[in-house]
């Protein structure tokens, strides 16, 4: 129980400060460290990021730079997604789904080796219903920025795709958001960050229901998840006001091409796991 | 809509999560205390179970709040949108459910 509290709280926690889902790290620390299936770690990881996205939206929500408006339109394609996902879930061999998020952990590392830009939104006729979801927020300086939504189709495409990752692999398919809210909606990086924080706890717990029905999530390890989960993601917000990420970025990418090679080990033959089952 | 209108609807999901969270919170940590320090195993799961319930079922009925919200305000394209993600998440239950049996 105390093992599964801290994994939970060190996975929010890192989460936290990196601005992503705690499920990228969860899932690995579940299966390698505390030997668990990856179907019920991945039943665990969705109930974590339900939890972090619940436990940190009423900050975003009060800061106004969640644009609900725009997340309801796009939460009809990840939620879609997460149904679909849930249902692949039953008919992947293990070993493709260690392999997936092996891949979903390099392209993650890659991300967060780069510089994350938005592109410059082009002049040209946009819908009448991407217009109704434009937005603005107030900036460090207090003025107040108002911002577009381009290309609303492509990102409700990329979001089809994010919400299934993420039910298949009980992440939050930062991996996927992050190119369709910069590159494909263009919104600005605090909006983005907020509203997909809003955005995860949806799509996890329509994926989190199908694992429910399906007897996929062992309910006694979820208590003990929820807490570290909670904790984890209150800590990280707080250590975001202390430390700067940049400063830890080198050491995370590091930490998730470990746990990619990991991943990979054990997908193509197995690996021994570090402790018992807890 | 005004700006004021969608502050409102914000404050108000804000609200449901912050209560949700510490509802949920409360009853996992009342029943894993349960567990450990008064030895009533079946009591302390059973309320971890309400709160991990809970967790699950809090975008749920967030989504089921804002769609409540713009009907009343008669915003029909974001009530309908969000009405539509309930029932993809209801039609995804159910399609669990008959692939689980």
């Amino acid at each position: 129980m105390i093992w599964l509290m801290a994994m939970a709280f060190i996975a929010s926690g890192v989460g936290g400060v990196l601005g992503m889902a705690s499920g990228i790290f969860l899932v690995p620390l579940l299966t390698i460290a505390a030997g668990q299936p990856i179907h019920a770690a991945i039943g665990l990881s969705l109930i974590s990021v339900i939890c972090c996205s619940c436990a940190s939206a009423p900050l975003y929500l009060k800061a106004g730079l969640t644009n609900i408006r725009l997340a309801v339109v796009l939460e009809t394609a990840t939620t879609a997604g997460a149904v679909a996902g849930v249902l692949c879930s039953g008919l992947l061999p293990t070993r493709v789904l260690y392999l997936l998020f092996a891949m979903v952990l390099l392209l993650s590392a890659l991300q967060m080796a780069g510089k994350r830009t938005i592109a410059p939104t082009m002049a040209r006729a946009r819908g009448r219903l991407a217009s109704t979801l434009d937005g603005s927020y107030r900036d460090e300086a207090g003025r107040q920025q108002s911002y577009q939504i381009a290309r609303l189709p492509l990102g409700l495409s990329m979001m089809f795709g994010a919400g299934l990752l993420s039910a298949l692999l009980g992440i939050g398919s930062g991996v996927l958001k992050i190119p369709a809210m910069d590159k494909a909606l263009r919104l600005p990086i605090k909006v983005s960050s907020a509203t997909s924080n809003f955005m995860i706890g949806v799509t996890a717990a329509a994926g989190a229901t199908g694992y429910f029905l399906s007897g996929m999530i062992d309910l006694a390890r979820a208590g003990p998840i929820c807490l570290g989960s909670v904790a984890g993601s209150v800590a990280g917000a707080a250590a975001l006001r202390a430390v700067h990420p940049g400063r830890l970025r080198g050491f995370f990418v590091l930490v998730l091409l470990l746990l990619a090679a990991a991943m990979l080990a054990i997908a193509f033959g197995g690996a021994p796991t570090l402790l018992a089952s807890s | 809509m005004t700006e004021a209108e969608d502050r409102a609807i914000d404050g108000i999901v804000a609200r449901i999560f912050a209560l949700g969270t510490r509802v949920a919170t409360t009853a996992i940590v009342a029943g894993i205390s349960c567990q450990v320090m008064l030895h009533a195993y079946r009591l302390g799961l059973d309320l971890s179970l309400i709160g991990v319930g809970l967790f699950i079922l809090l975008p749920v009925i967030v989504v089921l709040t804002m769609s409540a919200l713009y009907l009343r305000r008669g915003r029909s394209f974001l009530a309908a949108m969000s009405i539509g993600v309930l029932l993809i998440v209801c039609l995804g239950s159910l399609l669990s459910m008959v692939a689980a049996r």
